[in-house]
């Protein structure tokens, strides 16, 4: 035991206050530039997905007003039958759907 | 302090953060030197640890310090780079021939630069785990059961690697102050 605490007070008499310095000078000014340019990124990165879902909601909503009044169209429009622009629609609601899921990620999980 | 300054950074004042970079660099690159053996891949990994810090200061809840949460970060960035580079030096100790303590002394034979330099040598020519260790519990001054929370390594683990630790640089400061007395002389 006493000879456990003797090497243990050698080490610490030998060892305290000879830790290493950083040798690089400049290393606090880089850093800091590089932290500056991750605050920007982040910035414009938010502001990016505050947009997205901007459009995002702009285009789902011209999508349902689109939906609610081609009903009332006649059966043949700009020489597409009926079923031709259901499809259509069909495909542009699954492309919304696909967006939507890659923005949720985008928004909800970039740090991980 | 340190909640002050997270407070400033968080509040959008960036050049706070510049507080916990001049506080905090050379514990860090002391202890991601202590694993990498290397000052430039230890430079890298502390900028790395400084950034991933900024960029999750807001996840940082207060439950424990900030120095042990960021060498926390530290750590787990050294030892991901040093299995990226290869450079792991994790080897068990198969020295057998311990050195009382009576026999080296360091300190009273040798200039504090000196002993600077041949103490940093003596850890670099030790495994990366048994010099982390070393530099925690004497240089940094953490306690073990700090030292289980920044690694994840269990308690007797910790006292083991330290009492290889120990022997290990006692072998080497041996071997390093016997050449140096050849050269001397």
């Amino acid at each position: 035991m006493e000879n456990n605490n003797n090497h243990d007070k050698y080490f610490r008499d030998m060892l305290s206050g000879n830790g290493r310095e950083m040798p690089f000078s400049d290393f606090e000014d880089k850093l800091m530039s590089e932290i500056c340019r991750e605050h920007e990124r982040n910035n414009s990165f938010i502001k990016n997905i505050k947009l997205s879902w901007l459009f995002f909601f702009l285009g789902l909503v011209s999508g349902i007003v689109l939906v609610i009044i081609t009903p009332g169209f006649s059966e043949s429009y700009a020489d597409l039958d009926g079923d031709l622009l259901y499809g259509a629609i069909i495909f542009i609601c699954l492309f919304i759907l696909l967006f939507a899921e890659k923005l949720f990620r985008l928004s909800f999980n970039r740090h991980n | 302090m340190d909640e002050l300054y997270i407070k400033k950074v968080l509040d959008g004042d960036i050049d706070a953060f510049r507080y916990f970079v001049h506080q905090y660099k050379d514990r860090a690159y002391n202890i991601a030197f202590s694993v990498l053996k290397n000052e430039f891949d230890a430079c890298d990994t502390v900028q790395e640890a400084f950034i991933i810090a900024f960029r999750k200061l807001g996840k940082f809840r207060g439950r424990s310090k900030f120095a042990t949460w960021f060498y926390r970060i530290v750590i787990n960035e050294a030892l991901k780079s040093s299995k990226k580079t290869g450079k792991e030096k994790f080897f068990t100790d198969t020295r057998t021939n311990s050195v009382d303590p009576g026999h080296i002394e360091i300190k009273d034979n040798l200039s504090r630069d000196q002993q600077k330099y041949y103490i940093g040598l003596a850890l670099q020519n030790i495994p990366s785990n048994e010099a982390l260790t070393l530099t925690l519990f004497y240089i940094e001054e953490q306690t073990i059961e700090e030292i289980r929370q920044l690694t994840g390594w269990t308690e007797s683990k910790i006292k083991v690697l330290l009492h290889r630790a120990r022997k290990s640089m006692y072998h080497e400061l041996n071997i390093l102050l016997s050449t140096e007395k050849k050269t001397l002389y």
